[in-house]
């Protein structure tokens, strides 16, 4: 593993999960929370750059100490793992940091947006002519919409099935009208539903525009 | 008065100056002790005062105080604002005539219309709305005729909410070390209790909180009672004032409140007008023109400031951190200035700030009866909701500063936000977020849905204001100005303290954030007495390790588990939760249990719902204010306008 990075964020509802690991060979791994225009999990390569730079990046942070900082209020908490370093605080990564840290901390959120286009098994937001939420990736995940919660241009609930397997080809129409824009004229939707992970069920939100 | 009463109490009382604990002694043992058989013994004395505090004994002493005579009261209609709308809305709540809590914000609305009308109907009146002078008068009887509050009486040990109440009390007397506020009287009070009641009800200490000691505690500190509010009598806790509020992040030790102004620094605005104004104060000869733009003539005067004085400064013509305390000293007052403010906050046990680079910046400038706090923000990323900056001035620009001591005068306080870069703006990145998303100090999300509370919110910390949520007691106290809330008392059915905390240590051991949930909010626990009876147990269990966690590499369809060093427990609830637990909403919830949140635009009033504090208050105005009095002269306060 070349480096693993974690963001997460319980002051907000649901609650923040981004996860991306950057492998010796190249592929990530992640898994995403709260995110547009999917949420699940999500496999692929890394751009060669992206790589080459992260193992130059950890190899120099390796030498380092932790990089401290104070991260302003409510920041939500960055983990970075490295080799085999334990997990470390980047939350308060600034201007002010080692720049081998501050580089590697951007690079990593970099990753974590980008893997988002590599569904593995995840769950997209379709916002055409029906809104529906469609299964991304080449494999199943389980989800549970017993709770469905709308929010942004349309507001409303659902209680769709507590147990849904979601596979290729899988999408769930939400049944909602017209969509209104926002104060800038911008249509744009969250959906909060579950997805069903080792036996726990993690709240999810799904965003399109 | 104190004459009459010599022979009885100690003189250092009635004289309200700070006593010295030696001539205590001497008086106490020479008077009261002395008549009284079965008083404490002498050393007992010194006790009870190095338990109460030295500011107790001067509350006591100053506890005979003549009410202010009343003002004139405004005729109130819809539209009309202020404080004399508070105080209507505080009291038509309190009579019940409105039918729900109403809320304190100063704005006469429909809904205080509404309870004026019913204020009306119910004292035979014509309903019409308007809070005449004649039904001012009304409405101040019916509210001096509400009866007190039912108080308790509450013997050494004894676990009631009224406890709390008396804590609260105690603790803005100002004893030392400061109450938890657990609602069970325990040993750490029952020595003030006495001393109140040989100094103040002047009888032999029972340590028993009876009605004349209650009467005390009331006369000294007004406020800590539930009462019934609105028709559908509501209880609510009323707050207990506690010192002087100051809502500001603490300070990074040994940072400046001044950039460094000249080369290397800002060469332009109010930092460098603040420093023309204060080299003219004195005498920089010629005087320099204040157009804030730092150029020769400018850092010659500085020169010459640096090289006279004693012994000289290195005359770097750079305004740098000693330059800047010296000049402060020399020439405090200007009417225009720049702060640069590097704080920090615990919340929720871990501790944030905006430091460094992040630092809150601000300039003011007090022109004619206007003073107008600027703040610059450069905005990266996506571009801001224009929105943004009419929701600062709607919710900041409520108070004026009012001098009383003549000449009276009236300035009105009044902030701005305003795009721009440099080195004095701030930075925030904004970016589309989702409708989920709640704006942070230096992230605001264009999907908020409630950007006209989270914009004023994010605005408090670009002006050096820290949060009031999630907060321990001493950080409560001090930025809000009154005492933690007593809340709730009782125990979940069949739950300990104890028992609790060995749940919560055994979920942080195993950094289960459900399990930690399940303890405490997943019980009913809500914040108060109660919870800090836990964090307390949980101060006294033996301390434990939280094992390492391995590392559990990520596969297609499963998250990696991080590898987190192992972690002694440190006996502080909050601040170990924070550390163990995952960053979850079970987390958060569960923390919220153990602290204090309050109501204001820097707390969440969201969780914390407060009609008494509500919005922007004048603690979050009074560094202005203080400004206003170095500048201006003579005392100012706050008031809604």
């Amino acid at each position: 593993m070349i480096l693993r990075y974690t963001r997460t964020d319980g002051h907000r509802r649901p609650a923040a999960f981004e996860q991306v690991e950057l492998n010796d060979d190249g592929r990530m791994i992640g898994w995403r929370s709260v995110s547009a225009p999917a949420v699940g999990s999500f496999v692929g390569d890394a751009a060669a750059g992206h790589v080459t730079r992260a193992r130059q990046l950890a190899a120099a942070v390796a030498q380092l100490p932790d990089p401290g900082g104070v991260p302003q209020p409510v920041a939500p908490t960055e983990l970075i793992e490295v080799g085999d370093r334990v997990a470390v605080s980047v939350s308060g990564v600034d201007a002010s940091a080692d720049p081998a840290w501050r580089e590697l901390t951007e690079l990593a959120r970099a990753l974590v947006e980008e893997v988002v286009n590599l569904p593995y098994a995840a769950v997209a937001l379709d916002v055409g002519e029906h809104v529906r939420l469609v299964h991304r990736g080449p494999a199943t995940l389980d989800l549970d919409l017993s709770h469905v919660e709308v929010a942004g241009s349309w507001q409303g609930g659902f209680a769709g099935p507590a147990t849904v397997t979601a596979g290729p080809g899988w999408s769930y129409e939400l049944g909602i009208g017209a969509l209104a824009g926002d104060t800038d004229g911008t249509a744009q939707l969250s959906v909060m539903f579950g997805i069903i992970q080792g036996g726990h069920v993690v709240a999810v939100e799904v965003t399109a525009s | 008065m104190a004459r009459r009463h010599a022979g009885d109490a100690p003189k250092v009382v009635q004289t309200g100056l700070p006593p010295n604990p030696a001539r205590v002694h001497q008086r106490r043992v020479g008077g009261a002790a002395r008549e009284r058989p079965g008083l404490a013994a002498p050393e007992a004395f010194l006790t009870l005062q190095r338990q109460v505090g030295n500011r107790a004994v001067r509350e006591l002493g100053v506890l005979q105080r003549l009410p202010a005579p009343p003002g004139a009261k405004p005729v109130l209609r819809r539209g009309s604002h202020g404080e004399a709308v508070r105080e209507a809305q505080r009291k038509l709540s309190r009579v019940q005539a409105s039918a729900l809590p109403l809320v304190e914000d100063g704005q006469f609305g429909p809904l205080t219309e509404a309870a004026v009308r019913t204020f009306q109907t119910t004292s035979g009146a014509v309903p019409t709305g308007v809070l005449s002078v004649a039904l001012w008068a009304q409405l101040d009887t019916a509210f001096a005729a509400l009866p007190p509050p039912v108080r308790a009486v509450l013997a050494p040990g004894t676990d009631h909410p009224d406890v709390g109440f008396a804590q609260q009390k105690l603790n803005a007397m100002g004893i030392s070390p400061r109450l938890v506020i657990n609602a069970i009287y325990g040993p750490d009070m029952r020595p003030a209790i006495m001393l109140i009641e040989m100094i103040r009800v002047r009888r032999i200490p029972t340590g028993v909180i009876d009605a004349p000691v209650w009467a005390e505690l009331d006369r000294a500190v007004p406020g800590g009672f539930t009462a019934l509010e609105g028709a559908g009598a509501t209880p609510i806790e009323q707050h207990t004032g506690s010192g002087i509020a100051d809502p500001r992040g603490q300070q990074v030790a040994g940072t400046s409140l001044h950039p460094a102004v000249g080369v290397g620094g800002l060469l332009r605005g109010a930092a460098v007008k603040e420093l023309q104004q204060k080299l003219n104060t004195v005498g920089a000869p010629p005087a320099l023109r204040v157009d804030g733009i730092f150029g020769p003539l400018t850092t010659a005067a500085l020169r010459a400031f640096q090289t006279s004085r004693v012994p000289p400064l290195v005359a770097t013509g750079i305004a740098d951190a000693v330059t800047w305390a010296a000049i402060d000293a020399a020439a405090p007052a200007s009417t225009v200035g720049f702060i640069e403010r590097q704080w920090t906050e615990e919340l929720g046990g871990a501790t944030f700030g905006k430091t460094g680079g992040n630092a809150s910046r601000y300039a003011w400038e007090i022109s004619g009866n206007r003073m107008l706090v600027t703040v610059k923000v450069n905005f990266t990323g996506l571009a801001p909701i224009a929105s943004w900056f009419d929701h600062v001035p709607a919710a900041w620009n409520t108070f004026k500063a009012v001098r009383a001591t003549p000449p009276a005068r009236s300035v009105n306080l009044d902030f701005r936000m305003i795009r721009g870069t440099g080195g004095d703006a701030m930075t925030v990145n904004v970016q589309q977020g989702t409708p989920q998303d709640r704006s942070t100090a230096g992230k605001w999300f264009r999907a908020d849905t409630q950007p006209a509370f989270t914009i004023p919110h994010e605005f408090g910390h670009l002006i050096g204001l820290q949060d009031e949520y999630q907060q321990h007691a001493g950080d409560y106290v001090r930025s809000t100005g009154h005492e933690p809330p007593v809340g709730v008392t009782t125990a979940p059915p069949g739950q300990t303290p104890a028992s609790i905390a060995q749940v919560l240590q055994a979920a942080m051991v195993a950094r289960s954030d459900v399990n930690a949930f399940a303890a405490a909010p997943g019980l009913g626990m809500a914040p108060g007495a109660f919870a800090q009876r836990v964090v307390a147990a949980y101060a006294a269990l033996p301390v434990q390790v939280v094992p390492a966690q391995a590392a559990v590499p990520a596969a297609p369809g499963v998250p990696a588990v991080p590898a987190l060093p192992a972690y002694p427990l440190t006996g502080g609830l909050v601040r170990d939760l924070d550390r163990s637990l995952p960053n979850t909403n079970p987390r958060y919830d569960t923390i919220q249990v153990f602290t204090y949140t309050s109501g204001s635009v820097m707390g969440d009033p969201g969780r914390a719902p407060d009609i008494h504090d509500h919005g922007a208050a004048p603690r979050h105005v009074a560094e202005f204010v203080a400004i206003l009095g170095r500048s201006q002269g003579g005392t100012w306060r706050a008031v809604a306008r």
